[in-house]
């Protein structure tokens, strides 16, 4: 479904940083893809790479075997969807209206996007919350409104950007919980990135972990977690 | 003095207020958008065009509105006839509001987090769509507060207006409370404007916390 051959990234600025290093990736159609690693490791960079927010200095990206320079961005958009740490949801629409975003930005007709919406907030299990403000939302339920928006579109793909990061325990099982029902009720690809162990072991079955731009190990989870052989691996099991 | 000798004047102001608000949100919200698509860490960057814009804002900015209005004399013949009166006024009133009013947007629409520009793009958006569904509606309650501080600018501005020739509550304080000694009709000048000015800022942050009470 994804594929990432020798990418390379360099922010340019008064001290360059270079986020990413020969960084190779494979994610199969189906599958939870959790990326780990600590603040700086590259692994947002990564992950916005996958759907063209960035752009590599070097090096390929593929979506369904096309080379994303193939894409057209928008288009190559409209089928991945995003989730962010901080919802970034709009404050001037309502529940429903941001959730039917993405079908307007498409031309969907407002009957068919409210449909869809109403169907999207059923499966997220927020349909008595369709006319509330955002604000009035706790963490959780905004998460799961963002959930709703981005699978409006049916993406394949759902890229979670530390979509737990700023919940409680409670709620990130929650959420956990639903990102996993909803891959296997949809066929959905997942690649999330995270910083907490205890994500990547919940829900995902391969992991790549990060280290100062670099994937320094890789492989089904319970392989990579119960004989790691990175330093930044054996660090991860050390902090649980 | 009669009381009814304030209320031509006053409606002259209040039009003169209104319509060059109109025209100047008219024209400074391109111009803001423009600012916005053009900075360096923003959808279009392009230095050059940002510079240029924002130089001409500047240049605009800094002539006192007095020399102003005599220097677009010619424009307001051209536009209206003459450069006398209340619709004369309205010329330069707009043309000195459209470049304040830019800055007003583009204070705006900066307010507005980066993370939600990044999740509609995301979705797919376009750069016009990111403009018109996330900028515009999002900086809202920034964009009114703004309008609402111009509007009472432009108060101020039409009254220094009437010193050469233009209509309104300006022309009458100068006219009777200057030129005639009439101290009477300057002080009821300067209460209604007051008053004025307290009507304008009352409806602004009305209209601005509806905006924000639906959030």
């Amino acid at each position: 479904m994804i594929k990432v051959n020798s990418v390379c990234k360099t922010f340019k600025g008064q001290v360059p940083v270079e986020a990413l290093k020969n960084v190779n990736l494979n994610v199969e159609a189906g599958e939870i893809h959790g990326i780990i690693g600590l603040s700086g490791a590259g692994k947002s960079t990564l992950l916005r790479m996958l759907n063209g927010l960035e752009v590599p200095d070097s090096g390929e990206v593929f979506f369904k075997d096309q080379n994303l320079k193939q894409w057209q961005i928008h288009k190559l958009r409209q089928r991945t969807g995003m989730i962010f740490q901080h919802f970034n949801l709009l404050s001037s629409r309502n529940v429903i209206d941001n959730v039917c975003l993405p079908l307007e930005l498409t031309k969907v007709s407002k009957k068919d996007r409210y449909e869809k919406a109403e169907e999207m907030l059923a499966l997220v299990g927020l349909s008595d919350k369709r006319n509330s403000a955002v604000s009035t939302l706790s963490g959780g339920q905004k998460q799961r409104v963002v959930i709703a928006r981005a699978l409006i579109n049916t993406p394949e793909v759902l890229l979670c950007d530390e979509a737990t990061s700023a919940l409680d325990p409670i709620t990130t099982n929650e959420i956990l919980d639903l990102i996993q029902k909803l891959s296997k009720q949809l066929n959905l690809t997942v690649v999330l990135i995270t910083h907490e162990m205890g994500v990547i072991t919940k829900i995902c079955h391969y992991v790549s972990v990060m280290d100062h731009g670099m994937i320094v190990e890789q492989g089904p989870v319970k392989e990579v977690f119960s004989n790691p052989k990175a330093i930044r691996t054996q660090g991860f099991i050390k902090a649980v | 003095m009669e009381i009814s000798m304030i209320i031509k004047p006053l409606l002259e102001t209040i039009q003169m207020v209104v319509i060059s608000t109109g025209i100047a949100t008219l024209l400074g919200i391109p111009i803001g958008i423009g600012l916005i698509l053009f900075d360096q860490k923003s959808l279009k960057a392009n230095k050059g065009l940002y510079q240029l814009i924002s130089g001409l804002i500047n240049i605009t900015r800094s002539i006192p509105f007095l020399i102003l209005m005599i220097l677009l004399f010619p424009v307001s013949r051209l536009i209206v006839g003459t450069t006398i009166g209340t619709a004369a006024t309205i010329v330069p009133l707009s043309l000195a509001a459209a470049p304040f009013m830019g800055r007003i947007v583009e204070g705006a629409l900066k307010e507005v987090p980066y993370g939600l520009i990044e999740a509609v793009l995301a979705m797919g958006a376009k750069k016009t769509q990111i403009i018109f569904k996330v900028l515009i509606p999002e900086a809202l309650p920034g964009l009114v507060r703004g309008i609402t501080l111009m509007m009472i600018n432009l108060v101020g501005y039409s009254a220094m207006a009437g010193a050469i020739g233009g209509g309104g509550l300006g022309d009458l304080a100068i006219r009777y409370g200057y030129h005639r000694y009439q101290m009477d009709v300057l002080i009821l000048a300067v209460i209604v404007i007051i008053g004025l000015v307290a009507v304008i800022q009352s409806i602004g942050n009305l209209t601005t916390k509806v905006i924000e009470r639906k959030r």
